[in-house]
């Protein structure tokens, strides 16, 4: 038995059986059955869960990690293939914002509407309806048929109804992103009444700064697997550490350097983390390695080597420089950056390499190469390098 | 890895949810609404709006008065516009109303998809929608009876009984269709090419007694009388408001035990299969 507010998962998994095409017709069933050609595939296995009443908690994961399965499971649209899943209480999902709406219906009509699929009884209804159209910013549309607004009226409209739900256990499926940024702090903080009320919340997002800001707790899915749960902030750093791993490989030169023909050229480059892993992205203050090859086609003397890290826009953050670079003809030669701690915050960045002869010839002006991303820790997006120090408040003083 | 998948069949409930004719009643809220919707919807941008309710059984029966009572002299049936009117008002609330709820939870499958409700609350509310106009109907048709043809008020008052029940029938069996037209779309199709067949097959221009070959074949009247649910229902509805008559304990029976026992099936077998309807819309 459950209490109010509180979901128990135990091996709770779904299954999809994935055929070519799809049993759309009665003749084809009949008359291809046994022929079909079908897969079966775990979209979620091994999921337990206890999420107690009251707690904000959240779900990531890449995309096709199963996690919108997941909270379609627990919202009742797909039934569960194995385990056990039960929800105490009364259970609001809003997994699509605007779903169930009726074009020709006026956005009063609309709420009404809405707020019945949603189980919300109609006298509730009648007592809040000012206070959704408000929240949406509607009122001088709330007699219009919902075909004359625009999409952001649309969404506004479906999340104000949303909004006021009021469940025991709300479910909310990548929807934070709707509307402009003040429609956002105010969907947010009705969220966080709404966790001040000591409703339960679960939320899904790849977004990981709005899990951050929300959820005490989170589970991360990899391919339909549960591979990590517990604390926000920890579940978080595996998260974005299994994202950096995901798909890296040595860079192509080719690619991405914009090198002019000179007596140096620009070989292979490649980034890698603390753990020696060859990748291109990274979580902040993590340490980093750069290896460059240099190949040089005649004899070079005295040169010195300018390295830049550039962020997406192409400005120099920072250089590092090194003189009296000498390299005999057809030589290789490797270069290394070892940084302790990243100096990043988040964004896309990548170097590039000058190298200089001392009369100030230039031999070698690679940009834009060994691109990497960084990930923030903690889930602020904006800010490109990474302070490292604490912000706090200080002792309130009178004067 | 080559990994085993255990089948599973069984369907693993979500504990707490209720099931049944209860769960119906918890979102009575919503069956209001979206009943109000549908027939809003309905007459929503047509000018003569309720009207339209009138005007196609009146059209229809003018050309069934035409052929048959007028031109053909096939039917010798006193108060013959009324019976007919009384016939295709019953079919009509039948007809339509398996058809709309047969389509409304694909029709809805966006909603299917994205919010769980009871899905059984589509079929009804359109159903309902249906039932609501083809009512409308028999306020026209109860009068005329009672003016024009034999109907006599206390008996007439059978009728509301009847369209309950009628309405319990059309619910039961657009219960079934709806959910077997989610994972068969050739449903609604088949369905649709039936229809006219099937209204052919029901006494509505005819009286099964008026039939010259009915003494003949005794076993394809019994076939059609109870063989065809909507039989029944027809002929209660028109005994009462056009004969003044009250149907055999039989028929009584039939009328009210088919339709509700429908009505549970059908409900029944839409929330045992429901959970696989956002996979299969």
């Amino acid at each position: 038995m459950t209490v109010v507010g509180e979901i128990i998962t135990e091996g709770l998994g779904r299954h999809f059986r994935l055929t070519t095409g799809g049993p759309r017709s009665l003749k084809e069933s009949l008359l291809r059955r046994g022929r079909r050609t079908t897969r079966d595939l775990w979209a979620v296995r091994g999921v337990d869960l206890h999420i107690r009443p009251g707690e904000t908690f959240g779900i990531v994961g890449h995309n096709g990690s199963g996690k919108s399965t997941l909270l379609k499971m627990l919202a009742g649209i797909f039934s569960p293939s194995e385990g056990r899943l039960a929800i105490g209480g009364r259970v609001g999902s809003l997994l699509e914002v605007g779903a169930g709406f009726h074009i020709e219906f006026t956005g009063a009509e609309n709420v009404y509407l809405n707020a019945a699929i949603y189980g919300i009884p109609r006298a509730y209804v009648d007592e809040h309806l000012d206070e959704i159209i408000a929240f949406a910013e509607l009122e001088e549309f709330a007699h219009m048929p919902v075909k004359t607004y625009s999409s952001g009226m649309y969404t506004r409209l479906g999340f104000a109804v949303s909004m006021h739900i009021n469940p025991d256990v709300l479910l909310l499926d990548e929807v934070l992103a709707v509307g402009d940024e003040a429609f956002q702090r105010k969907c947010i903080s009705r969220i966080f009444d709404y966790q001040a009320s000591g409703g339960t919340l679960v939320f899904v997002s790849h977004d990981a700064s709005a899990v951050e800001r929300l959820c005490d707790r989170a589970l991360l899915l990899d391919r339909g697997q549960p591979v990590a749960l517990g604390a926000t902030t920890d579940v978080l750093r595996e998260y974005h550490r299994r994202m950096a791993a995901h798909g890296s490989a040595a860079v192509t030169v080719a690619d991405v350097q914009a090198e002019r023909a000179g007596p140096v050229r620009l070989g292979a480059t490649t980034t890698a983390g603390g753990d020696g892993e060859v990748r291109q992205r990274f979580v902040e203050g993590e340490s980093f390695t750069l290896e460059i090859e240099v190949i040089a086609a005649a004899e070079v003397r005295d040169a010195t080597a300018r390295l830049g890290l550039r962020d997406a826009s192409g400005l120099v953050l920072a250089r590092q420089v090194l003189a009296n670079v000498d390299l005999e003809p057809g030589e290789r030669r490797q270069f290394q950056l070892d940084l302790p701690m990243l100096p990043l915050h988040s964004g896309d960045f990548s170097f590039s390499l000058d190298v200089t002869a001392p009369n100030g010839e230039p031999l070698l002006a690679a940009e834009r190469f060994a691109p990497f991303s960084v990930y923030s820790l903690d889930g602020v997006v904006d800010g490109v390098l990474r302070l490292g120090g604490a912000l706090q408040a200080k002792t309130a003083s009178t004067t | 890895m080559p990994t085993t998948i255990r089948r599973v069949s069984a369907v693993v409930s979500i504990e707490g949810r209720p099931t049944g004719l209860a769960r119906v009643l918890g979102y009575r809220d919503l069956l209001v609404t979206l009943t109000r919707r549908e027939l809003r919807a309905k007459y929503k941008g047509s000018l003569l709006g309720i009207a339209w309710s009138y005007l196609h059984p009146l059209l229809m029966m003018s050309v069934y008065v035409l052929v048959f009572s007028v031109l053909w002299r096939a039917v010798a049936i006193p108060n013959y516009p009324v019976f007919v009117l009384a016939g295709l008002a019953a079919w009509s609330i039948f007809q339509a109303g398996v058809y709309v709820g047969m389509i409304s939870v694909l029709a809805n499958g966006d909603l299917v998809k994205k919010i769980w409700f009871p899905r059984e609350t589509l079929v009804i509310s359109t159903v309902l929608a249906q039932a609501v106009a083809g009512i409308v109907t028999f306020a026209v048709v109860a009068p005329a009876g009672l003016i024009f043809a034999n109907g006599t008020l206390p008996i007439a008052l059978l009728a509301v009984p009847f369209l309950v029940v009628l309405t319990a029938l059309t619910l039961g069996l657009a219960l079934l269709l709806a959910t077997a037209n989610v994972f068969f779309r050739d449903v609604e199709h088949f369905i649709g090419v039936l229809f006219l067949p099937w209204f052919f097959l029901t006494p509505i221009f005819y009286s099964l007694e008026s039939l010259p070959g009915a003494a003949a074949h005794p076993l394809v009247i019994d076939l059609l009388r109870y063989g065809n649910p909507v039989t029944p229902y027809v002929e209660a509805l028109r005994g009462v408001l056009v004969h003044g008559v009250v149907p055999g304990p039989a028929a009584l029976a039939y009328v009210f035990i088919v339709g509700p026992v429908l009505l549970v099936v059908g409900l029944t077998v839409l929330q045992r299969y429901e959970d696989r309807f956002a996979l299969a819309l």
